[in-house]
Parts: C-alpha cells; sequence; structure tokens
C-alpha cells in the first residue's frame, strides 16, 4: 500500500488563498479537502449595528471583482426591507453596472487567467511574449467593462455613486452614446477571442449534478429573478433556505452549499444550462462557434460559457443603454427613511448565485445578516467533481495530477476571499 | 540582487482582503505592459503559476494582518525584501474588517461560525506596519491605480513614493466641486489625507475617509462640524473609524470628545 498526498497549497491564479488536499493509497482516492486559506473577516457579524444607508458600501467590500454586484444585491435587499421603491431609470443604469463587471470579470477570469493552461503559459504575462496580439484584446475588452463599471459607478472596484434609493450623480446622454458605440466597436475583437477559443482543446469531462441559478421569463436573468434549477424548481428568492442549504465540514469550518444532500453548481455553465432560451443572436452565435451542447455537464466549459455571456451582456448593455438613451432620464430622489424590516435579494454575480438576506430594527440598524457567495456554493461541487475526475488522471505522473487538479479549480472562478464566512483548520 | 535582466525583482503579496488592490493593479490596462517591461514580477500568485520565494527588490502587500500564520508570512516577507509597500486601507489601516476589533470577538465568530469556534485562527486585525517596518504606504479602498504606477515608476528610479500630506479638501477646491458639508452631507474630506483626486466628492458622494487621517489632523474641528449637523456621537465614531480602525489607537483620536 502506497500512501500519497498531493497538496497544491496556495492554488495560484484565482482570488484568494485556497489550498486542495488529496489523499490516495495505491493510485486510488481516498480523500479530497478544498481548504480555504483566507482569513475569517466576519463581515455578517460586524456588519450589525451598521446603519441601513452604510450596508451596501461596506458589504461590496466582501470582494472586489464582485463588488458592483455585491453592491447592488445588497442595495436592493436594504431597500426591499426599507419599502423603497426606484424607478426604472435607476433600476436600468444598476444593470449596465453590473454588465460591465460582467465584461471585466468573465474577460479577466477567461482570458488572464484559464486561458495560459490552454496555451501552455504560467501566466498571461508570459503569453504576453508568443501571444502578444491577444494580449492586447484581452486587455483592452476588460478595460471596456471598467469603463462601463465607471460610467455608471464611478471607479472599476467598489464603486462610489450607488446609493440605497439611487445613485449620488448620473452619466451624460453624449457618454451613454460614445460608450455604446464602444460596446459595438469591440464586438470583433470579442469574435476574435471567440474564434481563438474555438480551436482549443477542452478536457474530456461530465458529472450531472444540480445546476441552481436565477430565471425569469421575459430575459436572460442576471440582477433579477426567481430561484431555478435545471430540474425545474422555480421558486421565490426569499425560500432561498428550503433549496441552499449550508454544511460545515468535519475537517474545517467552512460552510459549503449543499442541496438533495450534494453539491450543486452556480456560475455561467449554470445560467448557460437553465436560460438558454433567452439568448441573443450574438451570443447565440458564440455558442454555435464555441460548439457547446446545453445543457453541459462539463465543469471545465465554464470558461467558454464565460465568452458567451460576454457577447450576451454586449448586447445586454446595447439595448440597456438604448432604452436609457431614449427616456428622459429625469433622475429623482425618493424618500429614504429608515424603519425596521427584513429584506432578502439574489442576483448572479459573474462567477455564481450571490445571496444576502438582512433584519434591521426601527432605526435601521442592522440586527442580522446572512450572505452566501458564489464560491461557497461551489464547494461541496467542487470537491465532488475531484473525486470524479481523479481516477481518469491518476495514470499521469504527478505534475500532470496537480495541472490538471488545478484547471479544474480553476474553472470554477473560485473567488475565494469571496467566500466571507469560509476558514479552515490549519 | 537584480534579476539577470537588471530589472528589480518584484513580489506582489495578499493577506486577508477583498483582492481589490490586486486586481486595481491588473486594471491598469493602459499602462500594465510598460509596467511589466519596468520590473521582473516574479511573486504574484493571484496571476502566476510559478512563483519565486524570494529575495524581493520590492514587495507590495496588500490585505490586513489577521490570523497568527499571516503575521509569520509578513514577517518573512520582510527578511526577503529591500522596500516593502503597503497597498490599500486594510494593510495601512486595517480596512473595514478590523471593525471587528471594537467588539467582542467571542461573539462575532459565533455569529458566523455557530457553536464550534475553537479552533479558528482569528487575531484582532492589524495593518501591516504594526508587525514590521514599512517603507511606503499607498492608502486608500482600494488603492488608486495611478498612484501605484507613480509610486513603482519612482521606486525604479530608486526614489521613495511621495504621498500628498494636504486634504482631500484641497483637492476638492482644485476640481472646484461644491462643498458636500454645505449640502448636508457628512463628508469626511476636512481631516482625511488627499491623493485620491477627491474621486467621491467629484461624484456627488460625501468622502468616507478610506485614505486615512492627514499629518496634524484636526478631528475636533470635524467633530464640531458633524455635531452641528446633526450626527449623533455613534454616526461620527463608526465615520471615524470605518475604513481606519487602527487609528483609535492614536493619541489624537483618545482624546476626542465624541
Amino acid at each position: 500500500m502506497t500512501t500519497e498526498n498531493i497538496d497544491i497549497k496556495h492554488i495560484a491564479r484565482v482570488e484568494g488563498h485556497g489550498s486542495l488536499y488529496v489523499t490516495t493509497k495505491d493510485k486510488e482516492l481516498v480523500d479530497v479537502k478544498m481548504s480555504v486559506d483566507e482569513g475569517a473577516r466576519l463581515f455578517e457579524a460586524f456588519l450589525k449595528g451598521r446603519e441601513f444607508t452604510e450596508v451596501p458600501e461596506i458589504a461590496c467590500r466582501i470582494c472586489a471583482i464582485c463588488s458592483a454586484s455585491h453592491r447592488v444585491v445588497s442595495t436592493k435587499a436594504v431597500e426591499k426591507a426599507m419599502g423603497i421603491e426606484v424607478n426604472e431609470d435607476v433600476v436600468d443604469l444598476r444593470r449596465l453596472l453590473v454588465w460591465g463587471e460582467y465584461i471585466e470579470s468573465h474577460i479577466l477570469h477567461a482570458l488572464y487567467l484559464a486561458l495560459p493552461d490552454y496555451i501552455g503559459h504560467e501566466s498571461v504575462i508570459s503569453a504576453a511574449g508568443e501571444y502578444p496580439d491577444v494580449v492586447k484584446i484581452a486587455l483592452k475588452l476588460k478595460k471596456l467593462g471598467n469603463d462601463l463599471q465607471i460610467l455608471a459607478g464611478g471607479r472599476e472596484v467598489h464603486q462610489v455613486t450607488p446609493m440605497v434609493g439611487g445613485f449620488s450623480s448620473y452619466p451624460t446622454k453624449d457618454r451613454l452614446r460614445e460608450l455604446k458605440q464602444e460596446i459595438l466597436d469591440a464586438r470583433e475583437d470579442l469574435q476574435t477571442c471567440v474564434d481563438l477559443w474555438a480551436t482549443l482543446e477542452e478536457p474530456k469531462f461530465e458529472r450531472e449534478t444540480d445546476y441552481l441559478a436565477i430565471r425569469r421569463d421575459d430575459e436572460y436573468a442576471l440582477v433579477d429573478g426567481d430561484l431555478a434549477t435545471l430540474d425545474g424548481l422555480r421558486a421565490p428568492v426569499e425560500d432561498y433556505k428550503e433549496h441552499i442549504q449550508e454544511r460545515v465540514p468535519d475537517y474545517s469550518y467552512a460552510k459549503a452549499g449543499i442541496r438533495n444532500s450534494h453539491g450543486f453548481f452556480v456560475g455561467a455553465l449554470a445560467r448557460l444550462n437553465i436560460n438558454e432560451d433567452h439568448l441573443l443572436p450574438f451570443a447565440r452565435s458564440a455558442l454555435e462557434t464555441l460548439e457547446i451542447d446545453l445543457p453541459s455537464y462539463n465543469t471545465f466549459l465554464n470558461n467558454a460559457a464565460q465568452l458567451v455571456e460576454t457577447a450576451q451582456v454586449f448586447e445586454m448593455a446595447e439595448n440597456t443603454i438604448d432604452k436609457l438613451l431614449a427616456s428622459d432620464m429625469e433622475w429623482y430622489e425618493p424618500e429614504v427613511a429608515p424603519r425596521a424590516g427584513t429584506g432578502t435579494h439574489i442576483t448572479e454575480a459573474p462567477r455564481g448565485t450571490l445571496v444576502h438576506s438582512y433584519e434591521f430594527d426601527e432605526d435601521g440598524l442592522l440586527t442580522y445578516a446572512d450572505i452566501i457567495t458564489p464560491t461557497a456554493m461551489n464547494y461541496t461541487n467542487l470537491e465532488e467533481d475531484v473525486r470524479e475526475l481523479y481516477p481518469s488522471i491518476n495514470h499521469q505522473d504527478r505534475s500532470g495530477i496537480e495541472f490538471m487538479l488545478n484547471r479544474l479549480i480553476r474553472a470554477y472562478d473560485p473567488c475565494i476571499s469571496c467566500s466571507c464566512h469560509l476558514s479552515t483548520v490549519e | 540582487m537584480m534579476s539577470d535582466n537588471g530589472k528589480p525583482k518584484v513580489g506582489i503579496f495578499g493577506l486577508t482582503g477583498c483582492a481589490g488592490c490586486q486586481l486595481n493593479i491588473l486594471n491598469i490596462e493602459d499602462h500594465l505592459l510598460d509596467i511589466l517591461g519596468l520590473v521582473d514580477i516574479t511573486t504574484w500568485v493571484m496571476a502566476k503559476q510559478e512563483n519565486s520565494d524570494g529575495p524581493w527588490d520590492i514587495a507590495f502587500i496588500e490585505g490586513s494582518v489577521a490570523k497568527e500564520s499571516e503575521v509569520e508570512r509578513v514577517k518573512k516577507i520582510r527578511e526577503n525584501s529591500d522596500v516593502l509597500i503597503a497597498i490599500g486601507a486594510c494593510a495601512t489601516h486595517g480596512g473595514v474588517p478590523a471593525i471587528r476589533n471594537m467588539r467582542d470577538i467571542e461573539e462575532m465568530k459565533g455569529t458566523v461560525y455557530g457553536a464550534q469556534t475553537s479552533h479558528l485562527d482569528v487575531i484582532p486585525i492589524k495593518p501591516v506596519s504594526h508587525y514590521v517596518d514599512v517603507d511606503a504606504e499607498l492608502p486608500g479602498c482600494p488603492m488608486d491605480k495611478m498612484e501605484f504606477v507613480r509610486a513603482v515608476m519612482a521606486l525604479a528610479m530608486k526614489k521613495t513614493p511621495q504621498i500628498p500630506n494636504y486634504s482631500v479638501c484641497y483637492e476638492c477646491r482644485v476640481n472646484e466641486n461644491p462643498c458636500l458639508l454645505d449640502e448636508g452631507k457628512f463628508c469626511m474630506g476636512p481631516v482625511t489625507q488627499a491623493g485620491c483626486d477627491s474621486l467621491c466628492p467629484s461624484y456627488g458622494a460625501a468622502c468616507e475617509g478610506c485614505r486615512g487621517p492627514i499629518a496634524q489632523v484636526n478631528w475636533g474641528a470635524e467633530v464640531k462640524i458633524l455635531k452641528e449637523m446633526g450626527a449623533t456621537a455613534d454616526q461620527i465614531r463608526r465615520k471615524f473609524l470605518k475604513y481606519c480602525p487602527s487609528t483609535a489607537d492614536m493619541e489624537e483620536f483618545q482624546e476626542l470628545t465624541l
């Protein structure tokens, strides 16, 4: 009997600090432990006592890459609790902010963090020598996403303008027109990336699991919708605790998502699986170029799915800008007064489904917060995928096995600092 | 210990935080390739698979020291670096998560993790300078990316990055912004270190003080203004310590009567 540990300490090219511990005996997998090494920040606890107006500003600091999604979902949860209604232009500007984040985040992950694995480089920095054109396109597209976030939110990380009830300042129609033209001009660059990706070889791997996302009847749901699964669940977001459970693995204090006593997948691939019928023409053509058959059960295709979604978001952003340009854009300031209440909102951050649920006292001070991030939801599924993948790669040498495990973890686009209530015993 | 190519060896590290300052380095799209040409990044786990254990000519650290094992880590980075720069509010002043230092930590652990919390490695959150000497600090939540570009250019010429020692109000004046205090917003501009080009007030949002207090800060005057505007002592304390909880350790702060 030979016991071997394959430990990947400090997984590279992901956000935050995580490790994977795999124990094998005679090449058979015995145990898998994904550990999150990020220090516990205790957001849900230290948010207590903060005023409702400042909760979204602080809560978005959970994660930098998804700060726009955290900001918007947190703001909506607060507004539900306070009974604040905002007008459609505010809703559209928030959507635009989130579309910007999708472009930035998906390009960052697919082209900076994942692509090096496919083309034999250790990083996008080393790839820049051999593929200068691709890297330049990646920089350009990522900047476009950031420009949209700046237009709507004032800054690309931890936006400054979104407020409970609206925004502290609004973009001009001229700037909106310019941005729309930039998005139209960038279609060609995005097409180049999709065409390049279609030439890459995807690892062969399939494991059917539960796929969860939000869904709505009229469009590809990214900001607002009901909870849905690929096998047909539709439920109001307020009932999330019935459908998304968390377990506490005995080897760590991590809370990990669980559904029907096993893991489930959230993220771009889950959204495509569940919301395919709402894809717009640009995204549909990307889907066809990439030859992705939906529903897909290959976790590795989450990378390519992010490119399809980028195309989808390009078109959604174009449409949202048109809608704003046609509106009279008369911003108003709704009444923002404290009251006691509860509010839950669930959104899709680029990496997957994101829950913020709050309670406030009559002074508008927070008394309870529950935040479940995509990385926490995917946690159990990721370990289950490692178990399933391992037998098909155990004939490889150690570096080959480690390479494939790294790729699998990266395909989840994990954001370990975003796992706000994960921690581990070292 | 320059690289063979004569460029300074750079390490970029993250402690506990949101990774926003590292992301802001990736966000320098217009200058990223130029910056990469100036230095040799030998360690950056967020962006590279192959990472050296040092030594480094320049180390940048984001995030705060939030657990015991990070104390060792930050000391090790210090030992192996010529120049160490703390980037972002978490690394320079503790950042928003350090708000928890002012609460009962056992109760907070229980709120998030339930009954079993004995194995959690949780210590009071401190900025990097609490444990090791730092050569410069680039404050802000997140660190301003253009300030980072200027710092790298200065460091490449073996100079120390300069941080303005005047308040955000000065930048607001230069930018001809209307004063938000006049509009009844609880703005921290008068007591906050400039360098962000008064970003938030320029968008009509009150300064929240994420870059920390300026030298020779007159907190008393700011407290008086906010009180006259109707802010309660609790609100003022929350404002003053939101991004920079380590400020609570400063003598001038402790002498304040809120």
